[in-house]
């Protein structure tokens, strides 16, 4: 276990290897948070450009937009403006489930691009764009709209997909949704979010084309829930057993026509914070829709959670709520009781984005482990803030990492388990650290909700209880 | 004049958000604080004080507003 005063003097070993400016500008990056007391996060900077010359982990603006929020509307085009590379790459990496014909009506997992080449580059692609989007309509006609997700050349040869977008749009009678979130804007895939909430107010939204539903008493929207592995299912399932009805996914197996009947719903639920806040504020603000953040990691949040949803409506909802807690006590306490023996008192150290940075500690500790590491890739302050109430031990806390610095304090601390992405993987499991790929659930997942709970606390067991980890000698040894 | 937006967290407590700076805190005492005059000062849990031109009633949460901030 580490004490506050290991973990600073860990902290200047870390900063010492670099030069004085860049030491004094990380140093702002990282802190302790000390056990009880949980200050000290709030302090930090956050949400700045990267250090120049060290490995970060890092997207970029079109990825916060094309890969996160606007990629897993599903009967949407999302068109990839631009070199063919960006979406090629990124085509579905991030496992946004979604039940449908792909091709027909759902186009989730395909990539569509301009494919921009020196020619597009030099005399602009606007032409060309507006060829592709009767293309695209003409071929796939199920679609419900097309989104043109601009990569960075468009933005650096100024075309104007607004106006083709507009005139596109008149003509076919669908929203067509020029979303200006280059890679170069913003210092991460942060700025990508706020770019596309920003575009779902002014074009789906402001559209003022919605089929108003039947409102319900008991209306929920989802937002912020990608369905990774399914995460939104087994997220939608405990609110519609205990009585109240999601009519929207934003956007995992999302549509259309959710986002535009969500200004309806009496409350909006918020699982990613970082990624939808914005248009949860605006809804507040526009139609006085409340939001309300969950937790749907690990059942001590899950129950929590059920219950603050609960308060928010009548009797029937808060008797709905208990019973759900109540119908899945038995699976938790057998899930937890096989588990956590297996598990107890193994460390975790994190490094990932969004929300899991502080929702997935609850879960950990369901299952008798600490998170004695965690950071955010491109978290905010009010992330941080918001992470203080998670962490329940002496904690290293560290904001947009360096590949160096992850792996020095990896190194030191030795946890028995780390949490981060693809391209940490191979790296922690060469120096003999058991690791779980924490962006799309290592091919695994839901980890939401109660059945994820089951999922979650097996992929766990399997990955640190895994033989191999006997049969290879790490390089400290 | 940065842009804030006050609404009310879970718990009740008047929450000020500014934007510009990812700035989320609860609002700790307003210097009017009556049906027919609120605003003025806004004391921020992280000790910052930002002060926003009386409105002439209690507003309606959520609000969007112009503030500025106090240099004390
Ligand atoms: S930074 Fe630019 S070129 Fe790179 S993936 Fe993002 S949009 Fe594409």
């Amino acid at each position: 276990m580490l004490n506050k005063e290991e973990a600073q003097r860990l902290i200047e070993e870390v900063l010492a290897a670099y030069p004085p400016d860049a030491a004094a500008d990380r140093a702002k990056h990282l802190t302790v948070v000390e056990e009880a007391t949980g200050e000290g996060s709030c302090g930090i900077t956050a949400n700045r450009k990267s250090q120049p010359g060290v490995m970060t982990i890092r997207g970029c603006a079109y990825a916060g937009s094309k890969g996160v929020v606007w990629g897993p509307v599903k009967d949407m085009i999302h068109i990839s403006h631009g070199p063919v590379g960006c979406g090629q790459y990124s085509r579905a990496g991030r496992r946004n489930y979604y039940v449908g014909h792909t091709g027909v009506n759902a186009f989730g997992t395909m990539n569509f691009t301009s494919d921009f080449q020196e020619k597009d580059v030099v005399f602009g692609g606007d032409k060309k764009l507006a060829k592709l989007l009767d293309e695209a309509n003409a071929l796939f006609p199920l679609n419900k709209g097309i989104s043109i997700q601009s990569e960075c050349p468009v933005g650096l040869i100024g075309d104007d997909i607004e106006a083709v977008a507009k005139q596109k749009g008149a003509e076919m009678g669908k929203p067509v949704v020029p979303v200006r979130c280059e890679g170069f804007r913003g210092v991460s895939q942060s700025l990508g979010h706020h770019i596309a909430n920003d575009t779902i107010r002014d074009f789906i939204l402001d559209r003022q084309e919605s089929t108003a539903n039947e409102a319900g008493p008991y209306d929920v929207a989802i937002l912020g829930d990608y369905n990774i592995g399914g995460d939104a299912w087994a997220s939608r399932i405990l609110l519609e057993e205990m009585g109240l009805r999601v009519v929207a996914q934003w956007s995992g197996d999302g549509t259309l026509a959710e986002m535009e009947r969500t200004p309806q719903v009496r409350l909006n639920l918020l699982h990613c914070y970082r990624s939808m806040n914005y248009i949860s504020r605006h809804m507040e603000a526009k139609y006085g829709i409340p939001w309300m953040e969950y937790n749907f990691f690990g059942p001590t949040r899950i129950a929590d959670s059920l219950r603050r949803i609960a308060a928010r409506f009548d009797s029937r909802i808060q008797e709905g709520a208990e019973a759900v807690i109540a119908r899945h006590q038995p699976m938790v306490d057998a899930i937890t009781h096989h588990f956590r023996p297996r598990l107890e008192g193994k460390r975790v150290m994190l490094y990932v984005g969004g929300l899991r940075p502080r929702h997935v500690i609850g879960a950990y500790e369901d299952l008798g482990m600490q998170v004695v590491g965690t950071g955010y890739e491109f978290g905010h302050n009010d992330d941080y803030e918001r992470t203080n109430e998670d962490l329940s031990n002496t904690t290293l806390i560290y904001d947009d990492a360096s590949g160096y610095e992850l792996e020095k304090f990896v190194e030191r601390v030795r946890p028995d388990l780390v949490g981060s992405g693809i391209k940490e993987k191979y790296v922690f499991q060469k120096m003999g650290i058991p690791f779980r790929q924490m962006h799309s659930w290592d091919y695994s997942g839901p980890y939401h909700g109660y059945d994820g709970y089951a999922i979650f606390a097996r992929d766990m067991d399997m990955t640190i209880n895994n033989p191999c980890w006997k049969m290879m000698t790490p390089p400290w040894r | 004049m940065p842009e804030i937006m006050l609404r009310r967290n879970e718990k009740g407590e008047l929450l000020c958000y500014v934007p510009k700076k990812d700035l989320e805190a609860v609002v700790r005492e307003v210097e009017f604080d009556q049906e027919e005059r609120w605003g003025g000062r806004l004391y921020l849990a992280n000790g910052e004080i930002l002060h926003l031109n009386p409105l002439p009633a209690r507003p309606r949460l959520p609000l969007t507003a112009r503030a500025h901030k106090v240099t004390t």
